[in-house]
Parts: structure tokens; sequence; C-alpha cells
């Protein structure tokens, strides 16, 4: 047996294992896959970190042409300058797709661990359905095991993100410290609409 | 916040559904069901019609005799799609495609099965459109969610949108999946790529230039402007916002903050149909096309604007992938998973390397590509031969 073998079942008894704790399988079931999902929030959180650090520099300048250009075209709408809207949205819509595509692979980063954990409960659960108390547009009468990991791995994101908030001394992004943060600021439409203007600090980090 | 409470409510909701059919599924155990595989279905067809003999070792999706993925070529090509989505963007869409339907030659697999095994053609066919879907939708979704923090999402442009979504994205899967051969996916695809190289053709040249320029001076003319003012103008305050002005069936009349805007609600629905349909269909994410078209249809603020195209997006592929997989559609997830790790390593390539090669010349490379496949795809889907074979042919 080769060291891919090995590792393929190492990976497998420690995944299996959760399913195992409990003596209702429908309990395991769940809370195997709940520990599923840590585990691909945690493996996908490392590689997006790992990832934006290195890319640190390049995504920043994508962003802050965007920011740039959209602070600008605000100022253009709040002026009632239209014709110079139009311009610097179009530009800002430019810099946003550049942003976008980049921004995009960063997505890959987060998500890579979700379908090899779906590939391995295709393994382990791929022969079984649940039956639906009643049927549902589109999903018919039953659901595969994928009806349960995908939405409780949205839900394990959503409750990380929230407590990533809370966590103190954590960096907004990778490669700066605490409490700074690193990007460029957006007009914030909230803000302006509070302050019956464009707060000053937009206007200061345009002087010449 | 209530964006998240609002999620997080869509999926507890989901969830509740899934545990209420397992504590139905725990009072009798018996519920729980084989998959009545459709593949294995197609897969005694074709042996009985002597297409395929059941006793060859198992290969993609399990078909016997089908091709081995091999893991690390798929590894490889990510990483050039990786690449070319971080240097000239939506080209890597295409290029995720191409990996599927020729890198892997799992569309001359698909092709090889025709009359009583054409299910096989079709199910392959459906797995090369739906892992393309799965692989760059996904991954566009996360980087459109982002936005949906920035903004605030303009309601009727919103609505509009999801109804053409939901629309192409439902019909399309639903009325598709198992009737596709590869021939008609691959002359569409074809279609479709040589549709985007001349876009891109078109961007280059002067004319297409024209438009883009005089925004950017306009632009830079106005950032000079800004720079001379010092503090912030008192605004209007009984202009906040979107404010709507007028609402018909032929005309949506919004002024953003004292600034009229117009437009007709057919364009997003039917945009938002065409837009999910192509996604649907070809398997390219469609999140790239919604906001410059929002943006062109609405002339909403670009972060107003990705704020909206979200919430199509998020219906458009929950809709998709939904249908899909009610469909029976097969997914190698190994595979995707393997090439998510190649698009992500490919990404820290491409600001490596753009600095020795410049935009333009990328951009021509990708035009004459996009060109090339595409009128090959196109020729292959007609004729079931390559374009070097079909011009030796005519020569």
């Amino acid at each position: 047996m080769n060291w891919w073998d090995h590792l393929i079942i190492m990976l497998d008894l420690v995944l299996i294992a959760p399913y195992r704790w409990f003596e209702n399988p429908v309990n395991g079931f769940f809370f195997g896959t709940f520990v599923l999902c840590l585990w691909c929030v945690f493996a996908g959180e490392i590689t997006f970190r790992i990832g934006s650090w290195i890319n640190r520099n390049h995504i920043r300048r994508f962003r802050s042409n965007m920011v740039r250009m959209h602070n600008l075209s605000v100022k253009a709408l709040l002026l009632k300058d239209k014709e110079n809207y139009r311009a610097c949205n179009k530009e800002a819509n430019e810099a946003f797709g550049k942003y976008f595509f980049n921004m995009l692979t960063m997505g890959a980063a987060v998500l890579w661990p979700v379908p090899f954990a779906l590939g391995w409960m295709n393994t382990r659960f791929g022969h079984i359905e649940f039956a639906l108390l009643f049927p549902l547009p589109v999903l018919g009468q039953s659901v595969g095991f994928a009806a349960v990991l995908i939405p409780m791995y949205i839900l394990c994101r959503i409750f990380w993100a929230q407590i990533k908030k809370k966590m103190p001394d954590t960096p907004a992004e990778p490669g700066l410290k605490p409490g700074e943060t690193g990007q460029e600021e957006m007009i914030s439409m909230h803000e302006v609409e509070k302050e019956g203007r464009i707060p000053e600090r937009f206007w200061d980090s345009s002087k010449s | 916040m209530h964006k998240k409470f609002f999620l997080a409510c869509l999926f507890s909701l989901a969830l509740f559904l899934a545990l209420q059919g397992m504590a139905f599924a725990d009072v009798d155990v018996e519920e729980i069901i084989e998959d009545p595989h459709l593949l294995e279905e197609a897969i005694q067809s074709a042996h009985e019609s002597g297409h395929l003999d059941k006793d060859d070792p198992e290969g993609y999706l399990g078909i016997p005799g089908a091709p081995q993925i091999n893991l690390f070529i798929a590894f490889i090509w990510a990483i050039v799609v990786g690449w070319i989505f971080s240097t000239v963007g939506a080209f890597g869409g295409i290029a995720a495609g191409i990996g599927h339907i020729s890198i892997y030659g799992l569309g001359a697999y698909a092709d090889k099965f025709e009359g009583k095994s054409a299910a096989i053609n079709t199910a392959v066919t459906d797995s090369i459109r739906v892992s393309n879907q799965f692989m760059v939708g996904f991954s566009a979704l996360v980087s459109t969610l982002n936005y949906w923090k920035l903004g605030r999402l303009v309601i009727p442009v919103g609505i509009a949108l999801a109804i053409g979504s939901i629309l192409g994205s439902y019909l399309v899967p639903t009325l598709t999946a198992g009737r596709i051969s590869f021939e008609d996916y691959i002359s569409l695809f074809g279609i479709f790529v040589l549709a985007l190289g001349c876009w891109m053709f078109y961007q280059t040249t002067p004319r297409g230039q024209k438009s883009k320029k005089k925004a950017k001076e306009a632009a830079q003319a106005f950032e000079e402007t800004m720079k001379r003012k010092r503090s912030g103008e008192a605004i209007d305050t009984s202009e906040l916002g979107v404010k709507m002005t007028s609402f018909n069936p032929k005309k949506i009349s919004f002024a953003f903050y004292g600034v009229e805007f117009s437009f007709n609600p057919l364009f997003p629905i039917l945009g938002g149909f065409v837009i999910a349909a192509i996604a649907a269909f070809l398997g390219v994410g469609g999140g790239f096309m919604l906001v410059p078209f929002i943006t062109a249809v609405a002339g909403l603020p670009m972060y107003l604007a990705a704020g909206t195209s979200a919430l199509a997006v998020l219906v458009g592929m929950i809709t998709a992938i939904l249908s899909y997989l009610a469909a029976g559609v097969l997914v190698h997830w190994s595979l995707i998973g393997t090439q998510l790790v190649g698009i992500f390593i490919g990404s820290m390539i491409g600001p490596r390397t753009s600095q020795y090669i410049p935009e333009k010349v990328l951009t021509r490379i990708f035009i004459v590509l996009a060109f090339y496949v595409g009128i090959n795809y196109i020729i292959m889907g007609i004729t079931g031969t390559q374009i070097h074979e079909f011009l030796a042919g005519a020569g």
C-alpha cells in the first residue's frame, strides 16, 4: 500500500469517527456532517488567508482602483453631475470586473474542501436517500446527503463570520496588525444620509 | 445584519426541511431508500446495444470503459484556468469548459454513444455542463456575495432580475437535462466562445476603445476637479436614497439622490432570463454578465448593481443546481475539488507573470484562441470532425 492510500484511509477514519459517536444513526449522521462542515470551514479559511496574504498587494491594487472610482461616482451623483457620474461609474464597473475575477479565485480557495467532502460522503452515504415529509417542487420526494451538507456548511460559514467578528485581536485581513483596516474606505450611503453630506475624511484623502 | 439574518433563515429552513425528513425516516428506517441511479439504466441499455462492456474497468462516473480522469492533468489544467481568471478574466470560465470537453477526453467519449445508448452521451454531457456550473458558479457566488455587504438592494430591479433568473435556471436544466447530446452542446458552446471572442476583439478596435477612453478621460478630469474641493458640500436631505417616481409595466423611474433614472422592467426580466439560461445551459457562470448588464440598463451605481445582481445570482445558482441534481445529473466531486485547488494556485501565479506579459498581448492571444476554439467546436458539433481534419478534407 502506498503513502497515498494510507493517507486516504487515515482521512476516512478521522472523518467517519464522529458519525459513530451517537447510538442513533440519524443523530450520528447530523453530528458527523456538522463536524465535516467544520473541517471544510477550517481548511477553506486557512487556504483563503494564505492566498490573500500572498496576493495582498495585487488584490489591494485592484480594490483601491475600484473604490477610488466608486467614491468619485458617488461624489458626482451627490453633486447631481449625471454625465461625470456615468463616466466614473463605468470606470468603477471596469475596475470591479478585474477585482471580481481575482476574488473569484479566492472563492475557490474558500470552497475547495466542499467538493472533496461531497466526494467522500458519496463513498459512504451515496446509496441512501432521505424521504421528505412532503414533496417539494424541484427536489421531489426525497433528498440525498448533499441536501444536508450544503445548507449545514453555509450555516457554519455564517456563524463562523459572526464568531470572527467577536474574536479579539483579529486583523481585518492577513498581513495587517489588529485594528488596521488596510483597505481604502468606500463612501457609505448610510453615513452620507446620517450626516447629510459626504464625510470630511473622504475629501481629506483627496487633497493634493 | 438583516441580510445575514435573512440568509440564516433561508438555510435554516432548508435544514429544517431536511430534519423533518430525517425525523420521518427515524420513525420508519425503511423509508431510507436506495437511489435509483438513472445512469445504471443507461449503462444497461448501452451494454445491451453492444456499445459498452459492463466488465470493463470503471472510469468517469463509474461508467465501465469510460476514460479515467487523471486528477494530476485536471489539476495542472485548473492552474492554467486560475491563471487566466486572474489575468484576462471571463475567458477562465471558457477554459474550464475546454478542460471538461477536450483535455480530459470526456467530449470525445460522450460523442461515441448514439442510438439506443444515447443516454450515456447525454449523461456525460450533462455532467460536463453541471461541473462547469459548480466550479465557476460557486466561486463567483462567493465573490459576488461579498459585494452584498457593501451595497443595498434596489428591490424592483432585484425582483425583475430574480424572476428572469429563476425562470432561466429552472427551465433550462429541467427541459434539457438528459436531452442534449454532445454535438448539440458543443455547437452552442462554440457559438458562445466565438461571440465572446468577437466581443473581446471589438473592445480592442478604435471604436470599442472610444467610449472607454472617453469615460476614462472624463473620470480623470472629474477626479482633478474633486482634488481641488477640500470639504463636502451639504446635500439636499429631502432627496436621499432611491425614490420611486413612477412605476408601471412599461417604465420604472426612480431618483437616486435626486438624479433621475428610468428603465423598462421587461429588460431586467429578459436579461436575467437570458443570462441565467446561458449560464445554466453552458455552465459558464452568469455573475460576470449581470453587473455590467444592470449598470447599462438601469444606470445603477456599481456597488448597488453588484449587491442587486448578487440576489439574482444566488437564486439562479440555487435553482439551477437543485434542478440539475433533481434531474439526476452526476458529478465527479473529487475532480471539482482538485480543480478548485488548481484555480486557487493559478491565481497566485497570475499577478507574478502579468509584469512580464502585457495585458494587451494576453488579450490578443485569447482572442485568437477564442476564434480557434469557437470555430473548432462549431465544426465538431456539425460535422463530428476537428477543424484541421475538416480543412484537410475540404482541401
